[in-house]
């Protein structure tokens, strides 16, 4: 179960533990399931409570990705930790996310 | 040298175990820091290949053995199993333009493995596919 939080015109996600296959699919359904629910909110993932994350928890960020941006919806990331960002940066991801350092940046 | 093998049914619920048993086993050899995390995260996505689509369709009992061999200055990690021929050398970068019109999903994993490990070995053999992942470490 996902804890979440509105702002303004954001819903705001906070995702936790390991992001691998195990959890992906759970995880992925929970968010298209908000998506549904706040059809015109944009989302702000915070990413602080992700202690690991594989190509699993890649392909759920790329997948909300993309149905939000077909409803002209924003998504954004923010307290990425180091080893989630490396994972970004190997696979060259970085430049295709809107990235914040905070949740407070990432609301402005 | 020290070798160590396990036996993971071939379930998503088994990744994490494989997560576990990949930290434990280099963190009790001396790995640690970057070499450590890109060894569970390599051994994460060779595992979660086997699981995903080694035994597509197929009923009996699925299941790998990975076996850890720390040597001084590098570690193997190889993976046994009998489902469906994988060749990680020969799974195409992924595209990341197809990913987002939702042409073609994913293609992380393998790209992740190539990047994190110094070099990717498989061979199939009589309904058994090795694929050795090697990581140099420094002693």
């Amino acid at each position: 179960m996902l804890r979440t939080k509105e702002v303004g015109n954001y819903i705001v996600a906070y995702l936790k533990g390991r992001l691998d296959v195990h959890i992906s699919g759970e995880i992925e359904k929970d968010l298209m399931l908000l998506s549904e629910k706040n059809p015109e909110s944009d989302f702000v993932l915070n990413l602080e409570g992700i202690e690991y994350m594989s190509s699993s928890g890649l392909r759920v960020l790329v997948a909300l990705m993309r149905h939000l941006k077909s409803k002209s919806r924003k998504m954004k990331l923010c307290n990425m930790n180091v080893a989630v960002k490396k994972i970004f940066e190997v696979v060259e991801l970085m430049d295709m996310f809107d990235i914040y350092p905070s949740e407070e940046d990432a609301l402005k | 040298m020290s070798r160590i093998k396990k036996e993971f049914v071939a379930l998503p619920s088994a990744i994490p175990q494989v997560h576990d048993f990949v930290a434990c086993t280099l963190r009790e050899n001396g790995v640690v820091g970057a070499p450590k995390a890109d060894l569970v995260l390599a051994c994460d996505e060779a595992a979660t290949n086997i699981v995903e689509h080694a035994y597509e369709g197929k009923g009996a009992k699925p299941h790998f053995v990975l076996a850890l061999t720390c040597h001084k200055n590098c570690v193997t990690a190889t993976f046994f199993d009998s489902g469906r021929s994988f060749d990680p050398k020969a799974i195409a970068e992924p595209d990341i333009g197809k990913n987002l019109a939702g042409v073609k999903k994913g293609g992380y994993g393998v790209f992740l493995i190539r990047k994190l490990v110094d070099k990717i070995v498989y061979s199939a053999r009589r309904r058994l596919n090795v694929t050795r992942l090697v990581k140099e470490v420094k002693a």
